[in-house]
């Protein structure tokens, strides 16, 4: 399936989303839906000319076209989102400056960095030149939560 | 007129005026710089400060935090790729690329001298041409905004994006994420999915930083990822990954820089257009000037990775749109956009009331303010050309540690528009539909400038309606409307033209 195929078949899909449920069951009113619905049954024309496109191209070259992603390198990089949920999820609870100095050690190490200096240093440095930066100059507070 | 101006000159020859000048726009480049913070922050910062001070220096300070402000948000946005004011993004496309060659101070540099021209000429256009602009001004209603939102749309689909399909998907995509929130009309809510957070709608920075800096922070490790990868099956040592650059890639020579002009000029003119429209706003200025100059150019496929004139045309088309911006404020009383609301609240905490007759009342005082706006051009290039010699040694950062520093502040500019951790995770949740979305070939800039333009489109054409009695014909019987919708036609079918040959070749 090449990229024109997979992109119409998302989109045809999302489409059907928004008309069948997203507009019916989460907006009220049908001045309201106006808009939305128009934009829905647009997006249609482009989806089908992407399906259209992607069988004329499966058929010519009569091949996948090549991968638009390494699986091993994507699936890793993606890796960091779930980190990145999570440091969010605990600025609340722990607290912001605590929870960025454990995020930075967490990303270096991650990312493949080994040297201990820097592993302690910087998880030190970044949070402290926010503080001064952000807390002191600007006076704009983060959340403190538990500890800082 | 002429007696005015030199009225004007004289009150403006006091050294306070031009002390406060410069911590405008000195100020406004640091706030700026910061993603999230952006020049207006920095105008509500400061307006109190407006109070102890003299009325032009007072409002000449608050014009530099926006001049300064403008340039600020491109310094994240070439080195980082994390707008600092969402007019930035556009800058972003040809200024990052250009630092990850090791040529960010080339990149800054255009940045600077396009911004301080394309500012000079649309304050020159705000003095000269204030009166009989502020007319054309008068007769824009919502019929004529809904006509020009549709042109700039249908303009940014097929020229903006290699594939005009996909540009199409970019634009509904973009619009589709403006009906989220509360209806404007009726109140209700739409999309919101039970979320009170989303009854506001997206907010712009969370996905400004999280489509343009997250996605890529994400794309950047994947490349890495794939690199070590490849390292390890051929058994080559894994270098640390470090942009390298040498004094002479910093430097942007005269010839270089003269090839550029013309799009400067020609921003210069679109941005300026944009401007006196109140409410479109820098992005779409930033971007219609990026796409026209893209089509224009002897060497588009060098746009989006590292042109010149790419970035030329961004901050011009940026910097035109403040000067012109300002003449429905002075002229009708009108704010174009929030930085020109916020200054009418300064102008007003001095007991000037703008409007139609302060030219005749005040026309001294306005040409005073309109100078030191074109003196302090010369702040923003004094100070933008210091900034930028220390800056850009933050390239020297090996790639782990600037990714870092990049991730952490993509959180703070999110954070700091609402004080909202509920943005945050839309900065994350957006720049993981950005990665897919670069993915598959779909233009993010456009989903951004669409979803940006979506409200005012969806808010004109009811107004339309609405005053026109529901008669659809409105958009054909007011003669700058139709004149717009014939401009759409046209500029449709001559891009399809010019992307069908370019194709064939």
């Amino acid at each position: 399936m090449n990229n024109d195929l997979k992109l119409g078949t998302i989109l045809l899909v999302f489409s059907g989303f928004l008309w069948f449920y997203a507009i019916p069951y989460h907006i009220k009113g049908s001045e309201q839906a106006l808009f939305p619905k128009c934009l829905t049954i647009l997006m249609i024309i482009p989806c089908l000319l992407l399906l259209i496109q992607g069988i004329k191209s499966y058929k010519a070259d009569g091949k996948q076209q090549a991968p638009f992603f390494i699986p091993s390198a994507s699936f890793k990089s993606l890796r960091v989102v779930p980190l990145m949920l999570a440091y969010i999820f605990l600025i609340n609870i722990i607290g912001y400056y605590v929870t960025t100095g454990l995020f930075v050690f967490l990303f270096m190490f991650f990312f493949g960095i080994r040297k201990w200096l820097s592993l302690c240093l910087y998880p030190i440095v970044v949070p402290l030149i926010v503080y001064v930066i952000i807390r002191k100059i600007l006076s704009f507070p983060f959340p403190e939560g538990i500890l800082f | 007129m002429f007696e005015q101006f030199l009225s004007g000159l004289h009150m403006v020859l006091i050294p306070q005026n031009f002390l406060w000048a410069a911590v405008g726009v000195s100020c406004g480049m640091i706030l700026g710089a910061i993603p999230g913070l952006t020049d207006n922050m920095g105008i509500v910062l400061f307006l109190p400060f407006t109070f102890y001070l003299g009325p032009i220096a007072g409002i000449a300070m608050l014009m530099g935090l926006t001049k300064g402000g403008n340039f600020g948000g491109s310094i994240p946005a070439i080195l980082f790729k994390i707008p600092g004011t969402p007019q930035a993004m556009v800058t972003s496309l040809d200024g990052y690329p250009l630092t990850q060659k090791g040529q960010s101070g080339k990149a800054m540099k255009q940045a600077l001298y396009s911004s301080v021209i394309a500012d000079g000429i649309s304050d020159l256009i705000l003095i000269f041409l204030a009166a009989p602009v502020a007319l054309i001004a008068l007769k824009i209603g919502p019929p004529e905004y809904t006509s020009i939102i549709i042109f700039s749309l249908f303009v940014i689909s097929v020229a903006a994006s290699e594939y005009p399909v996909r540009g199409i998907i970019a634009t509904l995509l973009g619009l589709l994420l403006g009906t989220v929130g509360t209806d404007p009309e009726f109140g209700t809510t739409r999309f919101v999915f039970h979320t009170l957070d989303l009854a506001d709608g997206f907010h712009i920075m969370p996905m400004v930083i999280g489509m343009l800096a997250f996605s890529e922070v994400l794309l950047q490790l994947e490349q890495e990822y794939a690199t070590r990868l490849l390292r390890k099956l051929s058994k080559e040592k894994t270098d640390e990954a470090k942009i390298q650059s040498h004094s002479q890639d910093h430097h942007l020579s005269w010839k270089e820089f003269k090839t550029t002009l013309p799009t400067i000029f020609r921003s210069t003119g679109i941005g300026a257009a944009i401007g006196i429209i109140p409410g479109i706003g820098t992005t779409v200025g930033s971007y219609l000037s990026y796409i026209m100059a893209k089509q224009s150019s002897k060497n588009p496929e060098k746009f989006g990775k590292g042109s010149l004139e790419g970035i030329a045309a961004a901050e011009a088309g940026n910097n035109a749109v403040n000067g012109p911006n300002l003449i429905p404020l002075v002229t009708l009383g009108i704010p174009g956009n929030l930085a020109a609301a916020l200054i009418l609240g300064g102008f007003m905490m001095k007991g000037l009331i703008p409007g139609p007759t302060f030219m005749q009342t005040n026309g001294d005082m306005l040409y005073a303010l309109f100078i030191i706006l074109f003196i302090s051009n010369l702040f923003t290039m004094g100070f933008g050309y210091f900034f930028i010699k220390h800056v850009n040694r933050v390239t020297q950062v090996p790639k782990p540690y600037l990714f870092t520093g990049i991730v952490v502040f993509s959180i703070i500019g999110s954070y700091v528009g609402y004080a909202s951790i509920f943005d945050v995770y839309m900065m994350v949740a957006f720049g993981v539909l950005g990665y897919i979305l670069t993915k598959f070939k779909i233009n993010l800039p456009t989903v951004i400038v669409a979803f940006f333009l979506g409200t005012m489109l969806e808010n004109k054409f009811r107004q339309a309606l609405l005053i026109s009695g529901n008669d659809i014909t409105v958009f054909l019987t007011r003669p700058i409307s139709l004149t717009f919708l014939v401009f759409t036609v046209v500029a449709v079918f001559f891009l399809l033209k010019k992307k069908k040959s370019v194709l064939n070749n």
